[in-house]
């Protein structure tokens, strides 16, 4: 397995230009075909291919990045050809994060201003003292066997969110992994109002500017239990062996209509990519496989990094030659995939037009004492990118934001018609657990943590005590093919 | 494991006429049990095997209680990923009973075909 990977990381080493699979749908048709597009929720004409444009730019995207901090110090500077799940998680994170802290209204504009928005940006910084950075994310991952640069799944990024969103006092939002296929409201309806872990643990959001939360903080407290905390619901779902099984189109077509729907992270096999939309049978997605250099949002200008630098996308962006300094990076393997599924060359990025601000920021103002230096171009996709529905890979998760109990409730009123919209049903929904399932253990931080990991495996279903004794797993043997183990 | 050397499924390893007389003979001896095959799927790269394939399981257990047995036979934590998957799709009516599902989804040899997995890795 290990060495697998290791030829992975090589290959995807091997450098492709932009053109090769980045592309945009430049020729509209792929989108008009489909009547109605549904990105997120909301719902477009395919005739507005430059709201579709619009919508799509403003999602915070991630991408590979290279040349930050060194993770654990003396760790990669890079996670090119490792990364991308763990990208998507960020972007999926990212767009729960924007639904909690923005407005429904608010559009993207480069270089905002807006403090909340760069609040949030800059929680996904490369470096350690970021809260949701690459670095977290892959020291967070060594607690679910995962070491530092090998691929996560969707369900252990999913894990290890649910784990870093404790410490991020400002959102105060918990995730819920739904397992086995199954959404359990009892469940969901613990994990919400589970009490936060001890305030000691969780100081690293709080030291970055927060506008809003004087005030806020001792309202809401920490000692409430019956607060319904913003809640992010991750179903790790597998739908098919190999290849996406068609008859599951329908239903996700439906989950693009839900107002809770914050996106998908899968992929196709091996390349992970963050889908935001639907169109008929095409997936619109974030591709996080371009490795941009890394650039730092922060407050204080001296802490970034030279402009020169950071402003090479930007400037090849703005530029009309047709040099991109941003490398896409795929595995040959994936690469006749790659062609099938978008297959339409696009313009370079060299033409593509960001929205502008009236002012152009870029140029500081002289006048000013402190030069705004904020460049957030290299987190927002000039590209419209799809897939097709059967080129996925059928491992992925789905994803709901309720900021509330309503929203749950709202939810709950809305999956039923949206997972039977295929047969078999997407996943399930629940009331309570099924008899025999272990009791629910919300997540609340590692103290707890502890309690319940325990020497690996071991933690019991007592209720299945009666049903089972332990057996060794020895290396099968097939002699017994003529004898029936009973389940009882 | 699987790295080494391909592992033969059941029924490459068991002719049809073997597997019906199979069938034949434990339902004339446990009537009310359901005769199963779980099988781990061939990619699989991070569940461990099962050291047997054939199962026996009560009519009236639930798919959701299987999913339980097999998840502790395995040894798994509970946010580890697994999937039971029947035909190339996740089973997940799990309030039903693996007497309803046989009716179903049963082989021509009479055994119902389960396979597990987690999910893939991306990079």
């Amino acid at each position: 397995m290990e060495q697998l990977q290791a030829i992975h990381h090589t290959v995807m080493e091997t450098y492709f230009s932009l053109e090769a699979g980045f592309t945009d749908i430049d020729n509209a048709s792929i989108i008009e075909r489909a009547e109605v597009v549904h990105l997120l929720g909301q719902e477009f004409s395919s005739k507005e291919i430059d709201s579709i444009k619009d919508f799509s730019t403003s999602l915070i995207w991630f991408t590979y990045r290279k040349n930050f901090p060194a993770i654990g110090g003396t760790g990669p500077t890079s996670d090119q050809g490792w990364g991308c799940m763990l990208r998507c998680g960020q972007m999926l994170l990212a767009q729960a994060l924007t639904k909690l802290h923005l407005d429904s209204s608010w559009k993207w504009e480069r270089n905002s201003k807006d403090e909340i928005y760069r609040k949030l940006l800059r929680m996904f910084q490369d470096k350690r003292t970021s809260l949701f950075s690459l670095h977290q994310i892959a020291q967070m991952g060594v607690s679910e066997k995962k070491a530092l640069g090998e691929w996560f799944g969707p369900n252990t990024i999913a894990q290890v969110l649910k784990k870093l969103v404790i410490y991020d006092d400002w959102s105060k939002m918990a995730i819920h992994v739904a397992m086995d296929n199954i959404l359990i409201s009892s469940d969901v309806r613990e994990m919400a109002r589970a009490k936060p872990p001890c305030k000691e643990l969780s100081d690293i959001s709080s030291r970055e500017y927060n506008p809003q939360a004087n005030g806020e903080e001792e309202q809401n407290g920490h000692t409430h239990e019956d607060i319904w905390k913003p809640l992010l619901i991750i179903v790790p779902l597998r739908l098919g062996l190999t290849v996406m099984n068609r008859c599951y189109l329908k239903a996700i077509q439906e989950y693009y209509k839900l107002p809770q729907c914050v996106g998908i992270i899968g992929g196709r096999p091996n390349h992970a990519v963050y889908f935001y939309g639907i169109a008929k049978d095409k997936l619109l997605y974030l591709d996080p496989h371009v490795c941009q250099e890394s650039v730092t949002v922060d407050k204080d200008p001296m802490e970034a990094i030279p402009s020169d630098q950071a402003s090479t996308v930007l400037s090849s962006c703005q530029s009309n030659t047709s040099q991109v300094s941003m490398e896409y990076v795929d595995n040959p393997a994936n690469s006749v995939t790659s062609e099938t599924s978008s297959p339409e060359l696009g313009r370079s990025a060299a033409s593509y037009d960001y929205p502008s601000p009236s002012t152009p920021p870029a140029v500081p103002n002289p006048s000013s004492p402190i030069p705004d230096t904020f460049d957030d171009s290299s987190f927002h996709c000039p590209y419209l990118m799809h897939m097709d529905f059967d080129s996925l890979d059928p491992s992925l998760a789905l994803s709901f934001l309720c900021k509330s109990e309503e929203e749950y409730n709202d939810l709950i009123k809305r999956l039923p018609s949206m997972i039977t919209a295929s047969s078999p049903p997407l996943f399930e929904l629940l009331e309570k657990r099924p008899k025999g399932f272990p009791k629910f253990v919300p997540y609340v931080g590692e103290e707890d943590a502890l309690k319940i990991k325990g020497e690996f495996g071991i933690f019991t279903m007592t209720l299945f005590e009666v049903f089972l004794e332990f057996d060794d797993f020895g290396d099968p043997t097939f002699n017994s093919d003529e004898e029936f183990e009973v389940l009882m | 494991m699987s790295a080494s050397g391909y592992i033969p499924s059941f029924k490459e390893r068991k002719n049809l006429a073997e597997r019906i007389r199979m069938v034949e003979d434990i339902k004339r001896q446990q009537p009310d049990k359901i005769p199963i095959i779980i099988e781990r799927y061939e990619g699989e790269r991070y569940l461990p095997l099962l050291d047997k394939c054939k199962y026996l399981v009560p009519n009236h257990i639930t798919v959701a209680e299987l999913m339980q047995i097999v998840r502790r036979r395995l040894q798994l934590h509970p946010d580890q990923a697994f999937f039971l998957l029947l035909n190339e799709k996740s089973i997940v009516s799990n309030s039903m009973t693996i007497s309803q599902l046989y009716q179903m989804e049963q082989e021509q040899d009479g055994f119902l075909y389960m396979v597990y997995a987690s999910q893939p890795t991306f990079g």
